[in-house]
């Protein structure tokens, strides 16, 4: 009986035992199990269980897209309800390259939360930009807002976006102005990319790489270099295309100012003077455009809503077609101001002798930066200013230069300074001009009337500060200022 | 050295003066008590008894009865014995071979009966070993815990701490890590400082053992065990005495652990050999993200860093196109943690050799041990040998000698907070999509080790693989003891030893695999660094014994002695960096200008003298009185203010300490009154009242001391403290009331105390006004209470010839309370967490912000109206997907003003469950380990759903907070982390209750009928740690990364305790 009490009590314990051992477990899965059936679903998944989606959820199929919405980054998707893609274009559904960029055009990298204040353009998987505002994405609606899966969120919206050209493809595709069409057009060249070419060695002479001859080649257009970058889907532009009418009359109108040498350089230097600024950063639908836009170029460009005949939306902007511009010579032509403080080149180096000032200007009440050189002792001493593409016109000539050193008298006499132009930077027998010399009276900040240039061609200029013919080695008789140089055309 | 020897010999007078005054007191006293006993006292008188086997009732013949130096006799066939007894309160002493020695009170009565269980029965007769020998447990008047080791021959791969573990109440030993040889950090009844040292004091064969770390390691996460030097199979007994330890004076504060090492016990010569081999196992793995899941998240969080659609999908990572060059090293799925941890093996072998003949007895063992830990590349090779030698040298002059060394060799890698070397961390932030080898254009992997990758993450296998991170320690501790009997009553001793330790650490962090650290002046490609350690310690102590019995009634022993210790600290380092490839790993082939060199030296001298009497009457009650004076060479040169006399005194400049106890104890059960409750074995009620103190204050912060200083390349001295002449130490008042039952016949034993130790003088960082130039003085200026209980129970719950179950069970509570502080309170950040100590609170509570989940939507959000200051100073909002942070003072502002008490690392109980099953040659021992209420802050799985960078994270980050709406208690991912969603809070403070069977043991003995060649063979199965019941979320809730009060329970990625199994055989020739 005793025996039987001890085995009994082994019994007990051994039970004990193995109670503890299967009761042996960890928390985590308690920790780390999904509690949100949403978050065990990758957005394809999300997006086929949802009622109103299976038309959209097909075309995913189609594209393959289903393949990327369920890899492992983050999206958002903004899919079109079932009843919004019944007026889709069969011409896009049918044709699989298109559909794609349809599909595409509403899905986007990272997650994209709906309802915040300030609206975002956000770059889509086809590469083009759309805009969400708290519950709308471009023209849609969003109906129902953050769906959430484990790789991103969606939302449902009332009405498809198409994949709408930018301001550069609908200009390719437009027929409404031909002759500005066919110049921008002929701006396109082939350039290179080294970021995208192979490099296949190294040049012996000079150490520089040698690049395959296929990958860096890169189609590309002046007018995206110099003027904006239209075809750049992360901006968004405002462009305005001239009817063949306007676009002539505007031609016309400036082409005496670009006389050259030969009829074709006339024709292109006016071309690109007319196009320069016609295009702005920043999208101005018709009811958002002022009077006037200034181009990058400085150009006052006058906007007459009355002569926008079509406005075209495009994925990065807006293009309006115009058939009339109506600039004006003096806004198309502005002064040229030539900056004392930037000088091109000394005739002798003096750098001990010459002084970057910034002085106050009581009469336009601000701060500006001139040059001053004093005792530079050298007869006929020049400052040279290169300007380049001055037109073929009148210019009456001013300066502002700053005396706030010699009051005049024996002890501080004032000195006298000249303006000239030239060809070719300090060579005296290539001065064209030399006006007469001009004594720098004490502490006059106003502009100095100088005289009148007048160029027969189109060309690039060299301006010239000149100091007395003469050197002398007393006091500060011989001193240059300049403040700047003011170019206006006389037309 | 003039000046100490003028002290010690000063002491040394004191010391003898107050011993011979004491002397006289005990005889008085011992005059006066004889005379009452002597009425009832006659000749002739005689007891008769029957002694059985407990285990199956049957007559023990030839046991051996006595009472000591009065009268013996020897059972008979029947087992009944007649003695000559003084009186009938006399106490029959009992013994004889293979059984347990026993006491047997006649309690007034004329005849006894006694059952006697088997020798290694846990009994509380056990003898106990005190600092002046041994003494039965139940004449003690302490509160002890004495563990016969019994060889431990089952936990071989132990340090002694790790061992101890669980085995008497009131140790809380908390395992510091799983590294090999890593062991314990002990605390004995809670804590009693908040700044010094709070592990008990150590005392191996007479001798302190120095077990402080001895400066920093350069090793992260590394702390030098010293107690690993002694093999656990070399040591016999290990007691805890946890009141009454004035003896020790101001070392004994945190009382006082007793390590005795084995000699030989009988003249013929013993071959024990024991050979041991087992497997530890990888730790579970943290659930981490897979790469889908990671780069889900990475794209999130690189989103609300600020970076642009197009930035994120220009990273390597986010390419899916397969003729990428890039592709197929961003496209894996490693599981890092494999990478890091692996099954690794571990070799025991141990030979004891003892012996010897009348004159000199000698033991000789020998071990070796091979471990490798759970992390790769990492190992432990220990190499010891122990000589202790008994040696009659004439009738009256004994000598002996503990003589042992060891050496260890270990590979190790950073353990802890070391964000770019620590590979275990690496393991787990390092991105899944990543291969741990160099991967081609193609897919081909070479066999070369990735680089740094992409994210500025270090390969952790180029950590395991190449870096170098080894300590090489040994230990020389040896002992040299004397004892001349001068008379039958009056016994000599003295002894004396030294130290020698050395710990030697190189490092050498390579520059591939491994990002790069950032130096003062330059930026480290790889670093290297060496440094060695050294301490130096001489001990000596005499003292003189006097040991008398008068009238078999009263029991007299009383000494006076003399300890002194010169202790000397060395550290010295030399840290390079860019050394020109990866080859070369020394310190020298570093650039010069980034070379560092430096060090420190410590040194100290303490002297101590002591008198102590025990006095026992008729074996009933029990009386022990002890004093001892301190001087030490960190002690300030005046006494503070309001010192009185009893307490400390100053002699010729130096400070000196008084520390007292006295000890009562009545075994209730040797009572006339007691003898007709037959249930009842042995009661006794004991109560200790005692000063001690704590001289870990630092070698010189009673000095002014000056420290070097760099200025623009100049070199100078500047001052390095603010001296304190008036500081000393802390003052540690201990009382103890305590119990001990044995009943049912002796199958049920119980033993129970309540304590309060009471801790004035405790060492602070005291704030000082800013135009002193220092941020602190050191200054007596705190207190702190600890009071607690513990409590052991014991039973047989069979007992049978052939089948023995023994059950036991440690369990100890302790609060230790603040009770004063230079200010209100104090606040300490490490690893990530910050813990308060307030006046009348608990020491080191978490402090944090509460939260209460997360804002499912804005507008829930906008609701709350709270806000978080960012850096760069304005109001942000809460949004949806923040943490909802309670906001408790008023403000509308989330902040540190926020913050409030959310957790207690201290158990609110620990202990351990023992088992130990026997039947017939098979025995089945347990322990169980536990430890409840206490709190841990998840430092690794904060830095692992922190959400705030590019590390990964674990897999329940997949339940983030994604879009307006989502209920869930993860926040939403967010670069940096700008509303301090992953702030210090009770989102990382976990329950780190845990039970854990520490170890299960099969024993087998094979039985060796007839050969002589073979005495015995054993054979053994042990695992360790083979289960753990836990909520904590972590791989081990068990960690102790700092030796300080205020880094308990603060998880910062140690390498985890694992499991293992070992297998071995012991044969005795």
């Amino acid at each position: 009986m005793i025996l039987s009490r001890s085995k009994l009590i082994c019994c007990i314990a051994l039970m004990a035992g193995v109670t503890i051992f299967t009761a042996c477990h960890k928390d985590w899965a308690e920790h780390n199990d999904t509690t949100d059936d949403a978050l065990k679903n990758n957005l394809y998944q999300a997006i086929s269980k949802t009622a109103t989606l299976g038309k959209f959820s097909d075309m995913l199929v189609k594209t393959g897209y289903d393949k990327i919405l369920s890899s492992s980054k983050t999206y958002t998707v903004w899919a079109p309800s079932d009843q919004a893609l019944q007026s889709l274009d069969p011409a896009i559904s049918s044709d699989t390259a298109k559909l794609k960029q349809f599909v595409g055009n509403h899905i986007a990298n990272q997650s994209y939360l709906a309802g915040a204040s300030a609206s975002q353009r956000i770059q889509m998987l086809n590469g083009k930009y759309n805009i969400m505002a708290a519950n709308k994405f471009d023209s849609a609606s969003i109906t129902i807002v953050n769906q959430y899966a484990n790789n991103g969120v969606f939302h449902v919206i009332d009405k498809f976006i198409p994949r709408y050209d930018n301001c550069w493809e609908l200009i390719k595709n437009t027929s409404a102005a031909p002759l500005m069409k066919s110049y921008l057009l002929s701006l396109n060249y082939t350039g290179f990319d080294s970021t995208k070419a192979t490099q296949i060695g190294v040049n012996p002479t000079n150490g520089q790489p040698l690049w395959d001859s296929t990958n860096g080649k890169i189609a590309s257009n002046v007018f995206w270099n110099k003027v904006q970058n239209i075809n750049d889907e992360s901006n968004q532009y405002t462009v305005f295309l001239l009817t063949d009418n306007a676009y002539t009359t505007e031609f016309n109108k400036i082409t005496p100012w670009f006389k050259t040498s030969t009829t074709d350089s006339t024709t292109n230097l006016s071309s690109f003077h007319l196009v320069k600024d016609l295009a702005f950063k920043g999208l101005y639908n018709v009811a958002d455009l002022p009077d006037t836009l200034v181009s990058q170029y400085g150009v006052k460009t006058p906007i007459k809503k009355s002569a926008i005949i079509a406005s075209y939306k495009t994925s990065n902007g807006v293009v309006h077609i115009m058939n009339q511009a109506d600039f004006t010579k003096e806004n198309k032509f502005p002064p040229i101001y030539i900056q004392g403080e930037l000088p091109s080149r000394f005739m002798v180096s003096r750098p001990a002798n010459t002084f970057y000032r910034v002085r106050y200007n009581p009469l336009t009440g601000q701060n500006f930066n001139d040059i001053m050189m004093t005792n530079y002792g050298v007869a006929d001493y020049s400052i040279a200013y290169f300007r380049s593409g001055i037109n073929s016109m009148r210019y009456n000539a001013y300066w502002v230069a700053l005396n706030d050193i010699q009051a005049g008298g024996t002890s501080a006499p004032l000195w006298q300074q000249r303006l000239a132009c030239g060809f070719i930077r300090n060579d005296t027998s290539f001065r064209t001009t030399t006006f007469p010399a001009v004594s720098i009276g004490y502490n006059v900040y106003s502009e100095i009337s100088l005289g009148q240039f007048t160029f027969p061609n189109y060309a690039d200029q060299y301006f010239f500060v000149l100091g007395p013919t003469t050197s002398s080695t007393s006091g500060n008789a011989n001193a240059i200022t300049l403040d700047y140089i003011k170019l206006v055309p006389a037309f | 050295m003039q000046i100490q020897n003028k002290i010690i010999g000063r002491v040394m007078l004191l010391g003898i003066t107050v011993l011979a005054g004491s002397m006289v007191c005990a005889q008085d006293s011992t005059s006066a008590t004889t005379q009452t006993i002597k009425g009832t006292a006659a000749k002739g008188l005689s007891a008769t008894g029957i002694i059985k086997d407990a285990a199956n009732g049957k007559p023990l013949a030839a046991v051996n009865v006595s009472v000591p130096g009065y009268s013996g006799a020897l059972t008979d066939d029947n087992g009944r014995f007649t003695i000559q007894v003084p009186h009938y309160q006399a106490t029959l002493f009992v013994s004889s071979e293979g059984f347990q020695s026993k006491e047997a009170p006649l309690k007034g009565g004329k005849s006894v009966s006694i059952s006697l269980y088997e020798e290694t029965f846990n009994s509380i007769y056990d003898v106990v070993q005190l600092p002046f020998g041994v003494k039965p447990r139940n004449q003690v008047v302490n509160a002890t815990a004495s563990i016969n080791t019994q060889g431990a021959w089952n936990r071989s791969a132990e340090t002694p701490d790790g061992y101890l573990q669980g085995k008497a109440a009131g140790v809380l030993s908390t395992m510091r890590s799983g590294t090999p040889n890593a062991g314990a950090y002990m605390v004995l009844r809670g804590y009693n400082s908040l700044y010094t040292n709070n592990q008990p004091l150590i005392v191996v064969d007479g001798m302190i053992y120095d077990i402080s770390d001895n400066g920093s390691s350069l090793i992260a996460g590394h702390y030098t065990n010293a107690l690993a030097n002694i093999d656990v199979k070399d040591i016999e007994n290990i007691t805890v005495i946890k009141d009454g330890v004035s003896t020790y004076g101001t070392k004994a504060a945190n009382g006082v652990v007793l390590i005795t090492t084995s000699h030989a016990k009988q003249l013929a010569t013993k071959i024990d050999f024991a050979a041991y081999s087992g497997m530890n196992f990888a730790p579970d793995k943290l659930p981490l993200m897979k790469s889908a899941d990671f780069r889900t998240y990475l794209s999130d969080v690189l989103k609300t860093r600020g970076w642009s659609d197009a930035l994120i999908q220009a990273q390597p990572y986010m390419n899916d196109d397969p003729s990428n060059p890039e592709y197929y090293r961003y496209h894996n799925n490693t599981d890092w943690q494999n990478e890091v941890f692996k099954n690794t093996s571990t070799t025991n072998y141990y030979l004891k050799v003892a012996g010897g003949d009348n004159i000199a007895k000698y033991a000789l063992s020998m071990g070796y041990m091979k471990n490798a830990g759970v992390t790769r590349n990492t190992d432990l090779k220990k190499y010891n040998v122990r000589f202790n030698a008994d040696l009659n040298l004439s009738r009256r002059l004994t000598a002996g000698t503990n003589l042992s060394y060891t050496y260890y060799e270990q590979n190790l890698k950073d353990q802890g907070y070391a964000p770019r070397t620590n590979p275990l961390y690496l393991a787990l932030i390092k991105a899944p999509f990543l291969g741990k080898r160099e991967i081609d254009n193609k897919g081909a992997v070479s066999p070369n080790l990735a680089d740094t990758d992409t994210l500025g993450v270090s390969n952790p296998a180029a950590i395991i693989e190449n870096m170098i991170d080894n300590s090489k320690v040994y230990r020389f501790f040896g002992s040299i003891n004397l004892k001349y009997k001068l008379t039958n009553t009056l016994t000599l001793a003295a002894l004396g030893g030294i130290t020698v330790d050395e710990a030697r650490e190189q490092v050498f962090i390579p520059h591939k695999g491994v990002s790069n650290d950032t130096l003062s002046n330059a930026v480290a490609d790889n670093k290297l660094g060496g440094q060695t350690k050294r301490i130096y310690a001489l001990y000596s102590e005499a003292y003189i014994d006097y040991a008398n019995t008068f009238n078999q009634t009263h029991r007299i022993n009383a000494r006076a002695g003399f300890r002194y210790q010169s202790n000397g600290t060395e550290q010295a380092f030399a840290l390079g960096a860019n050394s020109a490839t990866d080859d070369f790993i020394s310190v020298g082939t570093g650039v010069p200008s980034l070379r560092r060199v430096g060090g420190d030296i410590g040194k100290s001298s303490w002297i101590n003298a002591y008198i102590g009497a025990d006095y026992a009457l008729v074996d009933k009650y029990f009386l022990s009185v002890n004093m001892a004076v301190d001087g030490s060479s960190r002690f300030g040169t005046q006494l503070p203010r309001g010192t009185e006399f009893p307490a400390a005194f100053n002699m010729s400049g130096h400070n000196f300490a008084i520390m007292p106890s006295v000890g009562a104890s009545w075994l209730v059960s040797s009572e006339s009154f007691m003898s007709s409750l037959k249930l009842i074995d042995l009661l006794k009620l004991r109560g200790t009242y005692s000063r001690a103190g704590n001289d870990d204050i630092g070698n010189y912060t009673a000095q002014q001391t000056y420290v070097s200083q760099n200025l623009l390349g100049m070199q100078g001295l500047v001052r390095g403290n603010i001296a304190n002449p008036a500081l000393v130490w802390e003052t540690n008042y201990k009382v103890n009331l305590g119990m001990d039952l044995a009943m049912l016949n002796e199958r049920l034993n119980v033993s129970a105390d309540i304590f309060q130790n009471r801790t004035v003088d405790m060492l602070m960082l005291e704030a000082v006004p800013a135009p002193s130039g220092f941020t602190y003085a050191i200054t007596n200026s705190g207190a702190m209470k600890t009071t607690g209980l513990d409590l052991t129970l014991s039973g047989r719950i069979i007992n049978k010839r052939s089948l023995k179950w023994d059950v036991g069970v440690t369990i100890g509570t302790y609060k230790s309370i603040i009770k004063k502080l230079p200010g209100s309170s104090i606040q300490t950040s490490f690893g990530g967490a910050t813990v308060i100590s307030q006046v009348n609170a608990v020491t080191g509570i978490f402090y944090g912000l509460k939260t209460n989940g997360v804002y499912a939507t804005d507008a829930e959000a906008a609701a709350a109206r709270l806000y978080k200051k960012s850096g760069d100073g304005s109001i942000v909002p809460f949004r949806g997907g923040d943490v909802r942070f309670m906001n408790i003072n008023g403000d509308t502002l989330i902040d540190n003003d926020d913050r409030q008490p959310i957790g207690n690392p201290t158990p609110d109980y620990a202990g351990a469950v023992s088992s130990k099953l026997t039947w017939k040659s098979l025995s089945l021992e347990v322990l169980f380990t536990f430890s409840h209420g206490n709190k841990v802050y998840n430092g690794v799985r904060a830095a692992l759903e922190a959400q705030s960078g590019a590390s990964n994270q674990l897999a329940s980050v997949v339940n983030r907070w994604r879009a307006p709406g989502q209920v869930t208690n993860t926040p939403k991912a967010s670069w940096g982390d700008p509303m301090g969603n992953s702030s210090f809070s009770d989102r990382w403070i976990e329950d780190g209750s845990f039970a854990r069977m520490k170890m299960i043991s099969v024993e087998y003995n094979l039985p060796m009928k007839g050969a002589k060649a073979i005495k015995y063979v054993s054979f053994y199965v042990t695992g360790n740690n083979l289960l753990t019941f836990t909520k904590y979320l972590g791989y081990d809730p068990e960690m102790y990364a700092q030796e300080s009060v205020l880094a308990r329970g603060i998880d910062v990625g140690m390498e985890p305790q694992h499991k293992s199994v070992i297998a071995g055989v012991r044969f005795g020739l």
